[in-house]
């Protein structure tokens, strides 16, 4: 299996986002067509604020450079939003819980990916280094990449929720999880995995972090708990894609308890699509979307 | 096990089954059950400890009270669901499965028995009396069970876990009926979950822990009474409970941690919406006969000592 140094995986992801991942060639490579060619017409703006951080200033240069947003934008085009969703980029405030550095704000219509949010990916990819304790389960491109996806797709599922009105009878934090799954495993097998298994490592490195540091769990949090979400990613992928996902309860990382109704809860998150969210998506430019390569396939070798 | 003791202590409580004894205010038009709700008790055959609690659900008629609160509910033309009393072999809760039935254990009203004050118990956040601590936990266990079958019943989409959408729903409607309601059932089930808190935590499981239910309902209670709003215009809702009295005061145990609370407005406008989109709206829900059963559990100066909803609505709170 191919590795990569830890030491530019920093790099990689930026590089990564933008030349693979999203779609955005590196520079001499041409580019692929846009789906979207004016992201205004579908209510959708991009910002990049720099980083006061001299650490960041590099992957905020290279993010911009590659375009990152915008292509994000493209991802998020087939929504039919009511109003218009800013996609922004910026050094957040560390709060004291190890949760992802991403957020929808409700007053802004607002979704942030903070730049720190790569480095909690990188610490994610490092446990999948040779001797690292995901050594097995993924490599450190799928830990970054499909971290990186997950997590923004978990923040573009509380937007939509938000603003296509869709009624949520659960936490908007459950459902967001439920609707990122659901969506990561719409694209080609060696995606879905990587969303799955990235997302999973992320809430399993947050744990870990969590118990390192004899942290309290908090449930009074509106959110589920870190290893609740780390268990119910691999729940969605397991309940719609069986055949693929199957190792993971085979090792043991999904109990057979709750494997048993995996396939349920899938099945519950797909009823509630079709019946809430579909009408207000076009469909026709959604499988574009899901079809077009945004990962090679040696990106995840 | 032996549930007898706790169970005579509850049964010499003439309040505690307000719920159950079931008929609409006097001074109302009465209230038809629902028909598209069918009720049953099993009699516990295996367990006889279970025996005096299967006989007081029958002879309050715990399950004709949910017929009646139901009342409003319109499920699909033909569709019915089978709420029942059972014993579970020795569990507390028996998993719904598709098209039912509703089970509720007579070993979770046992457990529930159990933890039962003997008389009233003041908390920082106010009182919990014996009666709200049976009340508000079969009450929630109810309508938590049978919001589980209408979600699938109904074919409704479910976003979050189903569990914890039914602990969502049920809290919504407890404070749909005035500020006495509203604590007593309130407090009551968060008396009783916070009792059963601290059992180890299982991640994986499909439900969130006790521990997250309990702040969950507060907090849907909470962003009720903040938030004043009820599905009519005849009833106060939570608004004066003194729920908020659970928010903040760090150092009470209990207390709903700010940090949590901020977003419970929110929380408590989300739910109220998706019921005003998945039930109001879609006309699954008799709004006239809503006001009707909302009026019901006010407590009203002119109602007798014996009418059945003063007990609950009248009831002494914080």
């Amino acid at each position: 299996m191919k590795r990569i140094n830890p030491a530019v995986l920093l790099a990689l992801t930026a590089a990564c986002l933008g030349a693979v991942c999203i779609g955005v060639p590196p520079a001499g490579v041409q580019a692929q067509p846009q789906l979207v060619p004016d992201l205004g017409q579908y209510k959708i703006q991009v910002d990049y604020y720099a980083p006061r951080d001299p650490a960041l200033q590099s992957l905020y240069e290279k993010l911009k450079q590659r375009k990152v947003l915008e292509e994000l934008g493209q991802f998020l085009a087939p929504v039919s939003w009511p109003r218009t969703l800013r996609l922004i980029m910026k050094q957040c405030p560390r709060s004291g819980t190890p949760t992802p550095a991403a957020f929808y704000n409700y007053d802004e219509y607002s979704l942030t990916v903070c730049y720190q949010l790569f480095a909690d990916l990188k610490t994610a990819a490092n446990t999948t280094q040779p001797g690292g304790s995901n050594d097995s389960f993924a490599t450190p491109q799928e830990t970054i990449v499909g971290g990186l996806i997950g997590v923004v797709i978990h923040e573009a599922a509380r937007a939509t929720f938000d603003m296509l009105a869709v009624p949520v009878l659960g936490s908007d934090e459950d459902a967001a999880d439920q609707l990122a799954g659901l969506i990561g495993l719409q694209f080609g097998p060696d995606v879905a995995r990587a969303v799955i298994k990235g997302t999973y490592l992320l809430w399993s490195t947050y744990d870990q972090s969590m118990r390192s540091r004899n942290l309290s769990y908090n449930f009074a949090s509106k959110s589920s708990l870190a290893p609740q979400r780390a268990d119910n990613i691999l729940c969605i992928a397991y309940g719609g894609q069986p055949a693929i996902f199957k190792d993971f309860v085979d090792k043991g990382l999904l109990p057979q308890s709750r494997a048993d109704h995996c396939a349920a809860e899938y099945h519950q998150a797909v009823d509630a699509f079709v019946a809430t969210i579909k009408p207000h998506v076009n469909m026709t430019m959604m499988n574009k979307v899901l079809t077009t390569t945004w990962i090679m396939p040696d990106d995840l070798k | 096990m032996q549930y007898l003791p706790s169970w005579t202590a509850a049964a010499a409580m003439p309040m505690v089954w307000a719920l159950a004894a079931v008929a609409p205010a006097s001074a109302q038009t009465p209230i038809p059950p629902n028909p598209q709700i069918e009720i049953g008790y099993v009699k516990p055959t295996k367990n006889p400890a279970l025996a005096p609690i299967y006989e007081q659900m029958q002879s309050k008629k715990v399950l004709e009270t949910l017929q009646i609160f139901l009342a409003p509910l319109k499920l699909p033309a033909g569709v019915k669901i089978a709420v029942k009393f059972n014993e579970c072999g020795g569990a507390t809760t028996m998993a719904y499965q598709h098209n039912g039935p509703v089970t509720i254990c007579y070993e979770y009203v046992a457990r529930i028995e159990q933890m039962v004050p003997r008389s009233a118990v003041t908390l920082a956040q106010g009182t919990i009396t014996p009666d709200a601590a049976v009340i508000g936990p079969v009450t929630q266990a109810a309508l938590r069970e049978t919001a589980l079958a209408v979600f699938d019943v109904m074919e409704l989409p479910v976003w979050g876990r189903t569990d914890d959408a039914a602990d969502r729903l049920s809290a919504f409607i407890m404070v749909q009926f005035g500020p006495n309601v509203a604590w007593n059932t309130i407090v009551g089930t968060a008396w009783f979950l916070s009792g059963n808190a601290t059992a180890p935590a299982d991640f994986s499981d499909i439900r969130g822990v006790v521990a997250q239910r309990y702040y969950t309902t507060l907090c849907i209670a909470y962003g009720g009474e903040v938030r004043g709003v009820t599905l009519t215009k005849g009833v106060t809702g939570a608004t004066g409970s003194g729920l908020g009295n659970f928010v903040g005061g760090e150092a009470a145990a209990g207390s709903l941690p700010l940090s949590r609370a901020q977003s419970c407005p929110n929380e408590y406008d989300a739910i109220k919406q998706a019921f005003v989109d998945l039930f109001i709206v879609p006309k699954h829900v008799d709004l006239t006969l809503l006001d009707q059963v909302q009026k019901a559990f006010v407590c009203s100066s002119g109602a007798s000592d014996t009418d059945p909803f003063r007990m609950l609505a009248c009831a002494p709170t914080r």
